[in-house]
């Protein structure tokens, strides 16, 4: 069995994160510029965290 | 209205995916915008991603704002355009130089790649510079770059696992490869 060095997955995780960190926020945009009502009633604006909590209003 | 919830669903999904599994799709994309081939350099993706961010840009543009050699550039160039990567015009300033430009399925692919950014190529750009970075390879290729986030998503597999998942390629190639990492300490044994 295999797996990345303590040190590898490390950096990986550190990097990744700050790579992909506001791919959500852009998703959400992307949402919206299609006409997609993105509801976020406990926070001020998207972020990572709350994405797997959208809900998607697509009666309008 | 089809076509959007498709958007969305994609959207989505993307938006659940963990930054490893975001990773792999990225190199995914990049393998596929560069012909398919799963042994191009980390550097050749990186000159592919300027050359999209700055349309029109010369080698040596790409020399300054890479730091890297002029041969080598040279080389990557000339590999993207005969693999239809890329176009070049003659520039009108300069009788010897030409005046690149991303197209056709590179850049469809790359696109692809770049949603997983917000489109910002700088963060594609960091991404594979990262990648370069854990990988101590003194050439590292996107077939690396993949065994490296495959076990990030995965936390332990078999060797055999990770090879099916290397693209094309001789096992051979492929076990030299990971070999290669543990001995680099990049990978161990578990």
């Amino acid at each position: 069995m295999l797996k990345t060095s303590e040190l590898a997955a490390a950096q990986l995780e550190r990097d990744l994160a700050t790579c992909f960190g506001d791919a959500p926020v852009a998703n959400l945009q992307q949402m919206a510029k299609l006409g997609v009502h993105v509801f976020n009633p406990a926070a001020e604006k998207p972020t990572t965290a709350i994405v797997a909590n959208l809900q998607f209003d697509m009666a309008s | 209205m089809y076509y959007i919830l498709i958007m969305v669903t994609n959207l989505a999904k993307r938006a659940m995916t963990t930054n490893g599994q975001k990773a792999c799709r990225v190199i995914d994309h990049l393998v596929e915008a560069l012909a398919g081939d799963a042994s191009s350099s980390l550097r050749r993706a990186m000159i592919l991603v300027d050359i999209d961010q700055n349309p029109g840009a010369s080698q040596a543009d790409i020399m300054e704002r890479l730091g890297i050699h002029k041969s080598a550039v040279n080389r990557e160039v000339e590999w993207l355009f005969n693999y239809g990567c890329i176009m070049m015009q003659d520039c009108k300033d300069d009788g010897r130089a030409k005046r690149l430009q991303i197209c056709g399925y590179s850049k469809a692919a790359l696109d692809d790649a770049l949603n997983y950014f917000g489109g910002r190529h700088e963060n594609l750009m960091r991404f594979l510079q990262s990648m370069a970075r854990i990988l101590r390879q003194e050439k590292p290729t996107l077939r690396e770059a993949k065994v490296l986030n495959l076990l990030h998503v995965r936390k332990t597999a078999e060797k055999s696992e990770v090879t099916k998942e290397l693209y094309n390629g001789s096992s051979s190639t492929k076990n030299r490869i990971i070999n290669k990492l543990v001995d680099d300490g990049v990978l161990v044994n578990a």
